[in-house]
């Protein structure tokens, strides 16, 4: 069968129409005059119907703003006339799918005055970023499909597609700060969590209402109830954008490993109903303030899709220069994209880190197992000497770490990933 | 282009018949009418009124069966060199008797041949319909075949024409209608009968319009082609009856063939049904586990069930042969007084993990404890025979 928008019957119309005029006007014959002035009116009334449909069509597009790679994305498109039409063709671009475009067809009638909705689903197959959905596009066609008229609409949306997350196992709570607001964690220090922690002797502005009455009856002076302190916990996350250590390409690249890394870190944390906040030194600062939930974590996707590893600003400054914003017994993520670090002010942080109680993780993706295209790669015994001494200098300052590698699989490497030692 | 992950649509097999249907009226319409023109007097036989519709029903029924074959074969063996050669072909015919119409009298012969192969084309056409691109072919003829038919001027180029028009756009909108359902997939299509309709309505509408423009421009018969002179004229009566019998013919002819290909080719196609294809299925062979018993082996795989009937079987076939398990016996004391020692322990090692341990027997086992039983059996019977 012929394709939808064939135009094989148009073009026969139009091929026989000067060749009965032709005959009917060389042979005399009235009929063929005839049938050639019917083709022309069919020919002229299918154009004039085909955009008249279209006249008076509206159509509006909503769809959730952001997915993660390989999710389905329901799209819908809302379909008003001010006319009774029939066999509309609705196109919409969607960017992150392959297709370039999906199709839909309203088969009708398209009733004035109602709203016709067309769903379709969006397979996110491209690469994390942003894309753009639109534009849409309405088809009408005469009765016959003679002609087709066609309107490009100018509705785009834009689309974030987040990098597929991992689950960081190892990930826990290994830091916390107090916090007046009831958690599910506590910690074994007075606060004000449900959590039972003993009982003292009253002073005065305790409130009454913690008052222990049978111990009080017992010892004959008022004691109250103490309560274990609530703990917030809170992941800091610093992500290496420094262009110096760029290696790779596509999917086996640092920059890749590092932002998808931090967003699984992210993911992690927010899941487990942390507070969690990023900070990077790219050509654009990429800060995401503290925050928890699921609103905040795609907020902290999204602006880890649009950095980019174009900063010159090294990890370990990036990170001094953030410290204050650290709060004390809170965790920290270091995700580095070299092994290279300079030890000597990277201590310096991590003794800071300690003296506050903050607890520090670091995930180095190893920049010298990629490819490299704007350096010399390092000699593999330097790198691997070099690997090893990292990891030992990190494990001194009591910092568990994680080294990627090229050929690593991300999500069994982060899943085995154990930051609690 | 099809969208990504879409299915074909499912199209009413209404529309596809009503399809059909049209094609099958426009090539009676034009084989009638080219008839009508020059040689009316065939049409007061029976054998000449008779012969159009059946061939030309069995020819869209056959092409219709063939199509997909046929397309197949032509897109093997080159669809465009093959539409080539046929159009290279037909353009031959088409100018002999276009040449030989404007010749007039002299080119008699020539006309009259154009139009004796196009008739016989005309069944060919729907035959091969997966040949080309669908049914362009048998359209193009009929539609030559008409104008031919209009060159003799009078009722019969009129109502040539005007039928020509009115179904040839009944079947734009149904194939439109066809083609766009056929593409996309909608969860509820329109309703048939609906668009039948409409396209009935449009199908009308040429043909009142055609209609009218011939009560004010009667057509004339071409100026350079006369009728021949064995020619006899017939009557207004006659004229009046075959076209009765005609509109009777092809009104009874049209909807039979839309019957038939509703009620026997399209049966089990309706709106709202699935389209079943057939696919041949990959075979490969692997052992079944049989159910498992309840209180047999747990819920295992099922292999835990047939070991322990087995152990039970051996302990009936044992005391048939004089070797009882006492009711203060444990299995595995019973298996010390067994031989081979190694059978009955075997034997009794896999009814022990079947019957009370986690499960997980799997047909190995299952054979390893048959064997090992067969074994002891065997001992007991030899020892039986030779006693």
């Amino acid at each position: 069968m012929e394709p939808a928008r064939t135009t094989l019957y148009r073009s026969f119309l139009l091929a026989t129409i000067p060749a009965l005029a032709l005959l009917g006007f060389l042979l005399g014959a009235t009929a063929l005059l005839v049938l050639a002035a019917a083709w022309t009116g069919l020919l002229g009334a299918a154009w004039i119907g085909s955009r008249r449909a279209l006249r008076g069509l509206s159509a509006g597009r909503r769809l959730y703003p952001s997915a993660f790679e390989g999710d389905l994305v329901d799209v819908e498109v809302a379909l008003e006339g001010a006319r009774r039409v029939r066999m509309v063709e609705v196109s919409d671009a969607f960017g992150p799918g392959l297709a370039d475009e999906q199709r839909m067809l309203e088969p009708g009638p398209l009733e004035r005055g109602f709203r016709q909705r067309l769903g379709y689903r969006g397979y996110c197959s491209r690469h994390w970023g942003l894309y753009r959905v639109g534009p849409l596009e309405l088809v009408t066609s005469d009765p016959a499909g003679l002609f087709h008229a066609w309107r490009r609409l100018p509705l785009f949306d834009e689309f974030a597609v987040f990098p597929r997350v991992y689950d960081v196992a190892g990930l826990r709570r290994i830091g916390a700060r107090p916090t007046l607001a009831p958690q599910e964690w506590s910690a074994g220090r007075p606060g004000r969590s449900l959590a039972y922690l003993g009982v003292r002797d009253y002073r005065p502005g305790d409130d009454l209402r913690h008052i222990h009455w049978p111990a009080t009856a017992r010892r004959g002076a008022p004691v109250v109830k103490e309560y274990e302190v609530d703990l917030l916990p809170y992941l800091s996350v610093f992500v290496d954008l420094d262009r110096r250590h760029r290696a790779g390409t596509g999917k086996k690249s640092t920059v890749e490993y590092v932002l998808r890394t931090a967003a699984s870190l992210l993911w992690t944390a927010v899941r487990d109903g942390d507070a969690v906040q990023v900070f990077g030194e790219g050509r654009r600062t990429l800060f995401v303030p503290p925050g928890r939930g699921e609103t905040h974590l795609t907020f902290a996707l999204y602006e880890l899709i649009r950095a980019a590893q174009d900063g010159t600003v090294p990890i370990e400054e990036a990170v001094r220069g953030r410290l204050p914003s650290v709060p004390e017994n809170s965790s920290v993520a270091i995700v580095s994209a070299t092994i290279f670090l300079d030890l000597g002010a990277m201590g310096a942080i991590l003794d800071a880190f300690r003296g506050r109680g903050v607890r520090a993780v670091a995930v180095l993706v190893n920049d010298h197992s990629f490819p490299a295209f704007d350096k010399w790669p390092r000699p593999r015994v330097e790198v691997v000497e070099r690997t090893r001494e990292v990891a030992f200098f990190l494990r001194s300052h009591g910092v568990p770490s994680l080294v990627l590698e090229e050929a690593d699989d991300l999500e069994a490497a982060l899943g085995r990933a154990d930051f609690t030692s | 282009m099809r969208a990504s992950g879409a299915s074909p649509g499912r199209v009413p097999a209404a529309l596809l018949s009503a399809r059909l249907a049209a094609v099958f009226l426009l090539s009676l319409s034009s084989l009638y009418h080219i008839a009508l023109a020059w040689e009316p007097a065939l049409l007061r036989q029976p054998l000449g009124v008779a012969w159009p519709p059946f061939v030309l029903a069995a020819a869209a029924l056959a092409g219709a069966a063939l199509h997909d074959r046929l397309a197949f074969l032509a897109e093997r063996a080159g669809r465009g060199r093959i539409q080539m050669a046929g159009w290279i072909g037909y353009n031959f015919v088409l100018i002999a008797a276009i040449l030989g119409a404007m010749a007039g009298e002299p080119g008699r012969g020539s006309a009259g041949f154009g139009a004796s192969v196009m008739r016989f084309l005309q069944p060919c056409f729907l035959l091969l319909a997966g040949l080309g691109r669908g049914y362009i072919g048998a359209i193009t003829n009929a539609f030559a075949l008409t104008c031919h038919a209009s060159l003799a001027g009078g009722v019969p180029a009129a109502s040539a024409a005007v039928s020509f028009a009115a179904v040839f756009t009944f079947f734009l909108v149904v194939d439109h209608h066809a083609r766009k359902l056929t593409e996309y997939p909608v969860e509820i299509p329109p309703r048939p009968g609906g668009v039948l309709a409409r396209a009935a309505l449009q199908g009308a509408g040429m043909a009142a319009v055609l209609a009218g423009a011939f009560l004010l421009w009667p057509p004339q018969a071409a100026v350079v082609l006369a009728r021949p002179a064995s020619h006899e004229p017939l009557t207004r009566g006659q004229v009046l009856e075959i076209y009765a019998n005609l509109a009777v013919v092809a009104l009874v002819c049209g909807v039979g063939f839309y019957l038939l290909l509703r009620l026997a080719v399209g049966r089990g196609r309706g709106q709202g049904e699935l389209q079943v294809e057939r696919v041949a299925a990959r075979r490969r062979s692997e052992p079944v586990a049989p159910p498992a018993s309840p209180g047999e082996g747990g819920a295992g795989s099922g292999w835990e069930g047939r070991i322990v009937k087995t152990y039970v079987r051996l302990l009936n076939q044992l005391a048939r042969l004089g070797v009882r398990r006492r009711l203060d016996e444990t299995p595995r004391e019973f298996s010390a007084r067994l031989a081979p020692r190694d059978a009955a322990e075997a034997v009794t090692g896999h009814f022990s993990r079947a019957r009370y341990g986690p499960g997980g027997a799997t047909e190995a086992d299952f054979r390893e404890a048959s064997r090992a039983g067969e074994l002891v059996l065997g001992h007991f019977r030899g020892r039986r025979q030779g006693s």
